[in-house]
Parts: structure tokens; C-alpha cells; sequence
């Protein structure tokens, strides 16, 4: 008797609302999939707007991705491991373009990185280096509102890991450095990598930021979504194709990622 | 174009980390974009480079056949479009985006970038366009008039900031009509709210006329009298500070001129006078 009790039958209100919420999430993306018009599709997908726009996605997310880890770790281990004054406020700030109007952060980075901007006329008077209307600035855009999601993720594993195998590894003559890499990278190599796939995949779906502050220029800043934008204004089952590449590129990565990584480190 | 790489090289050292990355993406993204925009500064304006036009979303399809047949017509010359909302448009150009020429939906983000002498010369209306009502294929409610909106159980309008929802306000309110705010749904742009009639779940919609031509069977355009309907103006104009005025210009005088105007009647829009 007691083993099938064991076995934890999920009571059946939970059963109730977990297919409520995959028939929630499920059902818009039928809906896409049932209006998708199949016979065009490889059409609209290989004309040069989809083409530019997909490769662009790719590019400025895993730029994006790239830059939120190697700016946002590190804050991240600031704000776990260490007592600086000031870092509840540094916290709120880091978190602060997950609740942002993207289209809101856009006019900030504009107002900051424009070429009349804060930083960005400095930057373009002395150095020539522009944001709006480049690759850099839908780079920059993205990194924006996609690093918060890395470094919560990051810091909340830091904070959560038991800090005595890194004391341990230190007492045994392991450098800061050595302890880092081998010690506390393994232990918060989970969440690391859920935190990057969470940061590309905000990346990859980026639109208010990337069009009000990097402009929605093919080839250059027309990334996906963009593209969807701007398909929707004249030719709907264009953009639900492009929606569907969206989804495909995402389900593929964050599908194989979650097998080949987080299966293996959880076995 | 190849002292571009050189200098982000020899800065290298100077900036922090952040920078560094970000300077070696944009000196990339600079080389690429500047490699067709050398302008010529002759006094004839010659049709070569490559200019920048920020333009209004409403007009991507128009303005999109337009683009491929002028630089069809002058094999040295690249239009690059960058359609987005006219506010935010605005905002790129007052913050020194490099764009050449900017087409507005409205007089009023036009005078913005007047106002803070972002604009070279006077801008040319090159279209007007007028509002309609949309509704649900067949009529089922039978709305004839500007009066009978009250007849729907939920009217989708522009929100106040779009251009069409600016118009849509005044049309409404010059003619003393007014619909409870709980019967309103506000969409972000005229394609948006029209996608509350077409496959939403509102009766009815004011948007542009360019808009309800596009509806297929999918609604219903209802023409507003002109005497009640106001009339909006697209007005288009050089960026101070362009590197190409000459083939800005060009495309400005395209867009007005015959071959502009007869695509833009086709999608619905309105002579410029």
C-alpha cells in the first residue's frame, strides 16, 4: 500500500491547472501555426528581407548574449559575494530594464548613445563611432534588456551555493582565480547556462528598444522581430511565417541546450 | 572607410571593457555603412551613394515599390528605409540619427523636428490621406454614419499619440460625437486597430483609408462624408546634415512628382492638393 503512495500521484486541482496553463501557452501558437499559410512559406522565408533579418537576429543576439556574460557575471559576483555600500540601489538599477517599456528604454539609450546623446556625442565627435542605424547600437539595444535576466539568475545561484567548498578549495592553495574556474563555475553551471538561454532568448525576441533607439534598417538593425513589425503592416502571412522561424530558432536552441546541458549536470 | 577599423584599433587600449566590445561591433557596423555613402559634393547633384529615409510605417509598402523602382532608374543610387512610428522617428532624428530624409504621417511630428532645427528647407506634402469607418463583413449592426458607432458594443480607435487617433479624435469631436470610454479599445497604430475588427472583437473601426482598402473580406469600409471627415498631410523633408542632398532631394522630388504619385493613389492615398 505504501508504495504507490510513494510514487506521489500529483493531486488532481494541480493536474487541473497545469493542462489550464499548457493549453494557455499552447493555444496562440495553434492559432499561428493553423494561419500560417504553408504553401508560401518556404517562399516568404527565403526572400532577401527574411534572410537578412534571420541572420541579423542570430548575430545581435549572441553579441548581446555575449556581452550580458561578460559584463553581467562579474556584477553579478559583486553583488552576491561581496558588502560594497550601495548595492541594494546597484541591484534595483541592474533589474530595473526588465520592468522598463522597452520602447521607453530605447528613447533612454537614444538620449544616452545618440549621437547628440550623454556619452554618445563625446563618442561620436572623437571618435566617429555611432549607435543609431548600426548593428552596434541593435547589439547594444538588446544587451540592455537582456542582461538583467543573466544577472539575477547568476547572482541568485552565487547566493543559494554553499560557500565552504570554495573556502575549502582556497585553504587547499587554489588561487581566486583557480577557485573561480574550478569550483564555483562547475556548482553554478546550471543556472549560468539557464540565465544565458533566458538572456538569448529576450534577445532574440528584442523589438521596442532595437526600433526606437538602433532603427529598423534591413540588413543593419532589422532583426526579426522587426521584420514581423513591419510584415504585419501590408502582409500578414509574411510575418507569421518570420514568427514561425522566430520560434523555430528559438524551440531548437532552448530545447537542445536544456538536453544536452541541464539534463546532463542534473544526472 | 578603412581608417575606421584603425581608429577603434588605436583606442583600444584607451576605453574600458564595455566600450571595447561594443567599439568593435560599431566599427564593423560603421565600415559597412559607410562604404556606399560616399557622397558626391559636386554642385549638380549627381544620383550616386546611398541615403537613409526614415519614414512612417503606413507607408512600407508604398514607399517600398517606390524605392526599388527609382534605384532601378539610377543604377548608382541606394535608398535604405527605416520605417518606424513618426513619433519615434523624431526622436532618432532630434537625437542625431544619420537619417536623410524623414516622410511623417503628420504635420505635427514634422514641426517637432522643425522646431529643433533637425530640418533643411521647407517639407513638401507628398499625400494626404482621409479616415474611414471599418466594420464586420456584411454590416451586421447596418452602421452608415459617424452617429451609428454607438450602435457597436466596441469601437477600436487609433490611441490619441498615434497619428490616426489624433484624427479620429477630432473627426469625433467636430462632429459631437462621443463613445463611452468603456465601448473603446485603443490600438498602437492604424493596423493594429483594425485587427480588433478583422479578427477582434469590435464592431467597428476609424482608421485611414489607405488601411480599410487593405481589409480584403475580411470587413467592410463605410466612407465618412467629407464634410464631416478632416483630411491629414504627409509631409517629407531633407535631415540637416545629410551627406547626400542631391539624391535626397531627388527621391523627395521622385515621391512627389508623377511615377510617386500614381503608386501612391493606387494604395488609396490622397493628391497632395
Amino acid at each position: 500500500m505504501a508504495a504507490p503512495q510513494r510514487r506521489r500521484r500529483p493531486p488532481l486541482f494541480v493536474l487541473a491547472a497545469a493542462s489550464l496553463t499548457v493549453a494557455f501557452l499552447a493555444i496562440p501558437l495553434i492559432g499561428l501555426l493553423t494561419e500560417a499559410s504553408w504553401n508560401t512559406l518556404w517562399h516568404d522565408l527565403t526572400t532577401p528581407v527574411a534572410l537578412d533579418a534571420l541572420k541579423l537576429s542570430l548575430i545581435c543576439s549572441l553579441w548581446a548574449t555575449g556581452l550580458s556574460l561578460v559584463l553581467g557575471v562579474p556584477l553579478a559576483w559583486v553583488l552576491a559575494r561581496t558588502q560594497l555600500p550601495g548595492r541594494n540601489l546597484v541591484r534595483a538599477l541592474a533589474t530595473l530594464p526588465m520592468v522598463l517599456p522597452p520602447v521607453v528604454a530605447g528613447v533612454a539609450l537614444l538620449l544616452a548613445f545618440g549621437r547628440d546623446g550623454l556619452l554618445g556625442k563625446p563618442l561620436y565627435n572623437l571618435f566617429g563611432i555611432q549607435f543609431p542605424f548600426t548593428t552596434a547600437g541593435a547589439v547594444l539595444a538588446e544587451t540592455f534588456v537582456a542582461m538583467p535576466f543573466l544577472i539575477i539568475t547568476v547572482e541568485a545561484a552565487l547566493r543559494s551555493m554553499d560557500g565552504r567548498y570554495e573556502e575549502a578549495a582556497a585553504n587547499l592553495g587554489a588561487g581566486r582565480w583557480r577557485t573561480f574556474r574550478r569550483v564555483t563555475l562547475p556548482m553554478i553551471a546550471p543556472s549560468l547556462i539557464a540565465g544565458t538561454a533566458l538572456t538569448w532568448a529576450r534577445a532574440l525576441g528584442e523589438f521596442g528598444a532595437t526600433i526606437t533607439f538602433a532603427g529598423n534598417i534591413q540588413g543593419r538593425t532589422q532583426t526579426l522581430p522587426l521584420a514581423v513589425y513591419l510584415a504585419l503592416q501590408n502582409n500578414e502571412h509574411v510575418a507569421i511565417a518570420l514568427s514561425l522561424a522566430l520560434l523555430a530558432v528559438s524551440i531548437v536552441v532552448l530545447v537542445s541546450l536544456r538536453g544536452r546541458w541541464l539534463g546532463a549536470t542534473r544526472s | 572607410m578603412s581608417t575606421r577599423p584603425h581608429w577603434a584599433h588605436r583606442h583600444r587600449r584607451l576605453i574600458a571593457l564595455a566600450a571595447m566590445t561594443a567599439v568593435a561591433v560599431a566599427a564593423t557596423a560603421c565600415s559597412t555603412s559607410s562604404a556606399s555613402s560616399v557622397g558626391t559634393t559636386t554642385t549638380k547633384p549627381k544620383l550616386t551613394g546611398s541615403i537613409i529615409v526614415s519614414a512612417a510605417s503606413s507607408l512600407i509598402g508604398t514607399f517600398g515599390q517606390l524605392g526599388t523602382e527609382f534605384q532601378s532608374a539610377h543604377p548608382g543610387a541606394t535608398i535604405t528605409f527605416n520605417f518606424g512610428s513618426s513619433g519615434a522617428l523624431v526622436t532618432q532624428i532630434t537625437q542625431g540619427a544619420p537619417a536623410d530624409v524623414f516622410a511623417s504621417a503628420s504635420t505635427k511630428d514634422m514641426t517637432t523636428a522643425q522646431s529643433s532645427g533637425d530640418i533643411d528647407g521647407k517639407p513638401v506634402i507628398f499625400a494626404r490621406n482621409t479616415l474611414e469607418i471599418v466594420v464586420k463583413p456584411g454590416n451586421p449592426l447596418g452602421i452608415t454614419s459617424l452617429a451609428d458607432l454607438n450602435k457597436a458594443s466596441v469601437v477600436a480607435l487609433c490611441a490619441s499619440s498615434a497619428p490616426c487617433g489624433a484624427a479620429a479624435d477630432t473627426v469625433l469631436q467636430q462632429n459631437g460625437i462621443s463613445i463611452s470610454t468603456s465601448k473603446v479599445t485603443l490600438g498602437t497604430d492604424a493596423k493594429s486597430t483594425l485587427e480588433q475588427v478583422t479578427s477582434g472583437g469590435a464592431d467597428a473601426a476609424i482608421v485611414y483609408v489607405t488601411d480599410a482598402k487593405t481589409v480584403g473580406d475580411a470587413g467592410q469600409g463605410v466612407p465618412i462624408p467629407a464634410a464631416q471627415n478632416i483630411i491629414t498631410s504627409y509631409p517629407m523633408a531633407l535631415v540637416k546634415g545629410t551627406t547626400n542632398a542631391g539624391l535626397g532631394s531627388a527621391w523627395i522630388d521622385y515621391v512627389a512628382g508623377p511615377e510617386g504619385q500614381k503608386v501612391l493613389r493606387a494604395a488609396g492615398f490622397l493628391p497632395p492638393s
